[in-house]
């Protein structure tokens, strides 16, 4: 018994950090990231006989899925990037970040994005990955999510040319 | 009495915001198609920023304003990739576990598919449910024993 949990914990260290750092970009949220973290690891606990295929493609799928729900509901019931709202606590333990026009101008910036294409440009622009492993992670293609950062660019384009271009 | 129907009304009514009785160019971002634009000047963008063409510069080769403003924002995405998870989050999602799970893991092995084996076995201590098992067969042997040892001496008196 304490084996399992023991060998679950290491997976929670070995992934917690892209999975925090998703959540966090897609929500703007520390306190929502980490609640859709651990929402996700208990449902991964609970259901890891299901399991096909790599794991931290699977918790990442679960994690990218409880962001995007948390993103609809909060739209649903009125809810808007506003004052604490406003992903301004975006900290690393190394520092405290300096809170610049452009941080707080792209997190309102993409706020205003659907959720799907500020997975894309997080996944793309904030993680670093390459269309091949976004569409690997997504189950998406090349050209699909190609397409959706090509939008989420010209959509931030248009929302912060008028101030910064 | 009658009462004029206003939009404001009509959408007061609704839990659930819609947005289709805003003209399309008033509604927020999210509700809107974001058409490509064919323009050259996105498209030496996007293929600047996939990694397919060098930086769009103007004719004094300095980066274009909007390639200077994509080059401020590429160094604050790659500033967020340092964030790391807070320490207290991964004792939080351990202490949040459900305690029965690990329980059923051991006790029906026969569901697990090879990864979920696999990723058990890169952490788990190989002997970790022989540990379980063997003082279960343990006692059934003991059980079956005394239950000889019963017979024998029921027969006995």
């Amino acid at each position: 018994m304490a084996g399992d949990r023991e060998a679950f914990a290491v997976l929670v260290t070995k992934y917690s950090d892209p999975l925090f750092r998703h959540a966090l970009n897609m929500t703007g949220s520390p306190d929502v990231a980490e609640d859709i973290m651990q929402a996700s690891f208990i449902k991964a606990y609970s259901h890891l006989g299901e399991v096909r295929g790599r794991f931290d493609a699977w918790i990442f799928r679960i994690v990218a899925n409880g962001c995007k729900d948390w993103l609809k509901n909060i739209r649903r019931s009125h809810v808007s990037y506003e004052e604490d709202d406003q992903p301004s606590h975006l900290t690393t333990p190394d520092e405290e970040l300096d809170r610049s026009e452009l941080r707080v101008d792209l997190d309102w910036a993409l706020g205003q994005l659907s959720p799907s294409l500020r997975e894309a440009f997080v996944m793309k622009h904030v993680e670093g990955r390459s269309y091949e492993e976004m569409a690997d992670m997504l189950d998406s293609t090349v050209g699909a999510l190609k397409m959706r950062v090509h939008r989420a660019r010209e959509a931030l384009q248009a929302l912060l040319e008028e101030k910064y271009a | 009495m009658m009462m004029d129907k206003h939009p404001d009304d009509a959408r007061a009514d609704r839990s659930i915001p819609t947005s289709d009785w805003r003209p399309a160019n008033e509604r927020p971002m999210t509700d809107r198609e974001v058409p490509l634009r064919n323009d050259g000047a996105m498209a030496a963008l996007n293929a600047w920023l996939d990694g397919d063409a060098p930086a769009p510069r103007m004719a004094n080769s300095q980066l274009t304003p909007e390639a200077e403003l994509w080059s401020r924002i590429s160094i604050e995405a790659a500033s967020r990739r340092k964030l790391r998870t807070p320490s207290h989050v991964a004792a939080q999602i351990m202490n949040a576990l459900p305690a029965s799970k690990a329980a059923r893991l051991v006790a029906a092995p026969a569901v697990h598919t090879a990864t979920s084996v696999m990723a058990r076995a890169q952490v788990a201590p190989a002997s970790s449910s022989r540990n379980i098992l063997m003082p279960r067969a343990a006692i059934a042997i003991i059980a079956v024993v005394f239950m000889a040892l019963g017979a024998f001496f029921g027969r006995m008196m």
